[in-house]
This record gives structure tokens, C-alpha cells and sequence, in this order.
């Protein structure tokens, strides 16, 4: 099999070398720079980043007092990520705005302003509970209100869709619920009040303005929620990101999510001074994104997968997949790298997969390896 | 404002291949179509290229080692 040379690596070539170099030397160059046939890649990535996440453990850093988000960094990212979590620890997106709007600091503040998820929590004083009347009494702080830009009016307005008696007075509102006969439903009514969000986007907590060298200001959240936040006009759809893998993938699909995966991979990698090749990072990315959804390296997701139990028996629980495998009579044909070692036969990896073949005779050997055989 | 998703930096290029392309690929890999890697019917990125159960798409990648990389995903549902 032929391969075709990356038109990257002929362009390079030809600034070099001349329009009429010998393009066949750069073939030969590029075929002997591929890796072998039946190299152990897989085994190569997970000890090229094993190695070095061990390093990593120890340099978890905690920097009190400084103005910025606190991301998780480090080897826990570096879990959350590979394990394909649902819900990270912290969410961030970094906002563009489009051109036109990203060189105003005001422009940027009003929409930050605009995008942060206010709750009524954040304007609530005090509250008091009155069991006897079934109702709710929520104080609402006059000042903060104002700041926002809220009246009791769009609490109330709020709160009519809902089936309540509501009953406002100078600063603060009555919520009253006939069906609310125990303490346990008058907690649950007021915190089902107070989360509910007033204006801003859901999810986002706090946003913070950064300014670039070139005087444009971005915006860094905490909190995620990528659907709405790119639905919103301002807003550069192409710079927008969110750390959030599995978001991604729903919001924008499995490619996006597979390249993100190896953007945070890398950049968490590279904060701690670590480097490890990108193409082990993209290994194991396109790995968890094959099956077409995001799944993360552990039992539930792709090792759970392979169909050979000593496999997966090796990797987490292995009580648990021998009784089911005795269990179901199931069977165990040795393809993989795993059970080999396990069981100290000669694994299918670089020579051990290759089988001899006597072509002088005419017929092929018949081994188990069959289906791998290549002929040398 | 719809969310464009081809717009997204890091989104690649896509192409749904028709019967001919589809057939040289697979000829070219020596595998079926349950061999290819994947992407789900409910994905973003096939609704929007309204593509069938099947179909396989050509993606190029933008790749920081190889300049532009190919791949390919069957369509399942």
C-alpha cells in the first residue's frame, strides 16, 4: 500500500529543495518515518502519559486570593477528562464577541452583565416560614434590586405562572401555598422560589472581562452553557469554547468534542511544563470518540467494551467480570494484549503478531493468527 | 440565532461520499462498514448535512502533525 505524503510535508519539501526535486526521496523518507506495522501504539500512549502524570500528582497548586476562576488543573483534569465525566468539577467558557462588538469594554461589560444568571436568592435578605398560614415570606434587599435593575414587580410577574397567592407590599412579598401542610413542602416551595432565575442565562455564574494585547476584551465564565450562550446574536460562534467535553458533543457533535478533548489534554499538560507527544493525546481521543459518542476509559466506557474478559478483568473489578463470565459460559480467545500477558503467551504486538509463511510450497501455515498474517 | 456548527474552529470539514466513493474507501481499507468508526444519526453535524443511515462522511481533520488529515465515519443510528 501506497501512502500519500501530507501535502504539508511536500510543500516544506519543495520550498527547500526546489519546484523539481526528487519528490520519490521524500516518499521514501516519509515511509520509513511511519510507524511499523503491528507496533504497540495503544500501549506506547497510555505509558507516555502515565509516566508523566505521575509527575503531576504532586504539583497540584492552590493560588488563595487571586481574582481569577479557579479551574481545575492538573491530574484531576486530566481524570475528568479520560473519564468522559457528565459533570466536570468547573465548568468554564471563554465568550468572543464579534468584531464589532469586542473593542468596547462597555459593550462587553453590558453583555456580561446581561449574560450572568441573576437568581431571586441573589436579592433575597432574609425570608421568613409560617407554618400555621402556609406561607412564605421573602425580604428582599431595596439596594442590591436596584443595582439589577429589578422591581418586586418582575419577582412578581415572575412567580404568576405558578400556582400561588402572591402578596407584595413595600419590600417584601407573601407567597402563600394552600398545599404546603408541613415544613418539609414550605422548604422545598422556598427553594424552588429562590433558584429561579430572573434574568441572565442559565448556568452562568460569574463572569470575568479579560483584554487581549490588541485592547479587545473577552469574557471567562463560571459555569457553562454553551447551547444558549452561542444562540445569543453578539456572540462569535467561531472562538467560543466551553471546557465541558460531554456539552460539546450534544451542543456541536463527536468531531468538535474529539478535538477538544486533545486541545484541553494538551493545554492542561503543557500549564504543568509536561510534554507529551500529540499524537499519543489524539490516540486516545479518537479512541474514546469511535463508537460515535463520547466514552470515557474505564469500565463503564471503552474497556467495558472489550469483548475479552481477562481484559477486562484486569482493569477494574475482576471478581465482578469472572463470575459473570463463568456465569454465562462465556469465551476468551486470546486476541488481545492484556489476556496474552496475563496468561505469559506471546501477545499479538509488533513481531508476536506476524506469523511465518512458506510461499515455496504454496500453501500458507495454518495458525491461529490467521487473520493477521502479512507476508514478509 | 441558529447555532451554525461548521462555523466552530475547531469543527472539520465534512462530505458525505456517494455509493462509488463509498465503495473505494471500504476496497481501500479492506473492511465493512461495521468496521469504520462512527457518528450517531442524532449528532449535530449529520442533521445538519442531512445524511442517512449509511452514508459514510469523509472528514478532514485539521491536524497539527499532518497538515490536513482524512478520516471516515459510517453514519449509525
Amino acid at each position: 500500500m501506497k501512502f500519500e505524503v501530507p501535502k504539508k510535508y511536500v510543500e516544506k519539501f519543495m520550498e527547500k529543495y526546489g519546484k523539481d526535486a526528487d519528490i520519490d526521496k521524500l516518499q521514501a523518507a516519509y515511509e520509513r518515518s511511519l510507524i511499523t506495522h503491528g507496533e504497540d501504539v495503544g500501549v506506547i500512549a497510555a505509558q507516555s502519559l502515565g509516566e508523566a502524570s505521575t509527575q503531576l500528582t504532586l504539583r497540584t497548586k492552590h493560588a488563595a486570593g487571586i481574582a481569577t476562576l479557579n479551574t481545575t488543573s492538573g491530574l484531576p483534569r486530566i481524570v475528568e477528562i479520560f473519564d468522559a465525566k457528565k459533570e466536570i468539577s468547573t465548568p468554564t467558557m471563554n465568550i468572543y464577541l464579534k468584531e464589532e462588538y469586542e473593542k468596547s469594554k462597555q459593550k462587553v461589560a453590558e453583555f456580561a452583565n446581561r449574560i450572568m444568571e441573576i437568581k431571586i436568592n441573589d436579592v433575597v435578605s432574609s425570608y421568613n416560614m409560617d407554618l400555621k398560614r402556609r406561607e412564605v415570606t421573602l425580604l428582599f434587599d431595596r439596594e442590591v434590586m436596584k443595582s439589577y435593575g429589578f422591581t418586586l414587580r418582575d419577582v412578581e410577574k415572575l412567580l404568576s405562572n405558578m400556582k400561588l397567592e402572591v402578596e407584595a407590599s413595600e419590600n417584601s412579598l407573601v407567597i402563600r401555598d394552600k398545599t404546603a401542610d408541613s415544613v418539609k413542602k414550605l422548604i422545598r416551595l422556598r427553594n424552588k422560589i429562590v433558584g429561579l432565575t430572573m434574568s441572565g442565562i442559565k448556568g452562568i455564574n460569574r463572569v470575568i472581562i479579560n483584554e487581549t494585547d490588541d485592547k479587545r476584551y473577552w469574557i471567562m465564565t463560571a459555569g457553562s452553557n454553551l447551547k444558549d450562550i452561542l444562540k445569543i446574536d453578539e456572540v462569535d460562534q467561531t472562538r467560543t469554547t466551553t471546557n465541558d467535553i460531554i456539552e460539546t458533543y450534544e451542543v456541536l457533535g463527536i468531531e468538535i468534542a474529539r478535538n477538544l478533548i486533545i486541545k484541553e489534554v494538551s493545554e492542561t499538560l503543557e500549564n504543568v511544563g509536561l510534554a507529551v507527544d500529540i499524537r499519543h493525546i489524539m490516540l486516545i481521543a479518537d479512541a474514546m470518540c469511535f463508537s460515535g459518542e463520547v466514552k470515557g476509559i474505564n469500565r463503564y466506557g471503552i474497556t467495558g467494551e472489550s469483548s475479552s474478559i481477562l481484559a477486562r478483568a484486569s482493569f477494574e473489578v475482576p471478581l465482578k467480570h469472572l463470575i459473570n463470565a463463568s456465569l454465562e459460559h462465556d469465551v476468551d480467545e486470546f486476541k488481545y494484549v492484556a489476556n496474552n500477558v496475563i496468561s505469559n503467551q506471546v501477545a499479538p504486538v509488533g513481531t508476536g503478531s506476524v506469523k511465518l509463511i512458506s510461499l515455496d510450497y504454496g500453501r500458507k501455515s495454518e495458525g491461529k493468527t490467521d487473520r493477521k498474517n502479512k507476508e514478509e | 440565532m441558529d447555532i451554525d456548527i461548521f462555523a466552530n474552529r475547531l469543527s472539520p470539514k465534512y462530505k458525505i461520499l456517494d455509493s462509488n466513493e463509498a465503495d473505494s474507501i471500504l476496497l481501500r481499507f479492506k473492511c465493512s462498514r461495521s468496521n469504520l468508526p462512527k457518528i450517531r444519526m442524532a449528532d449535530p453535524a449529520v442533521i445538519a448535512l442531512k445524511a442517512n443511515e449509511g452514508d459514510i462522511l469523509e472528514i478532514t481533520r485539521a491536524s497539527k502533525t499532518a497538515g490536513e488529515a482524512v478520516y471516515y465515519r459510517v453514519v449509525i443510528r
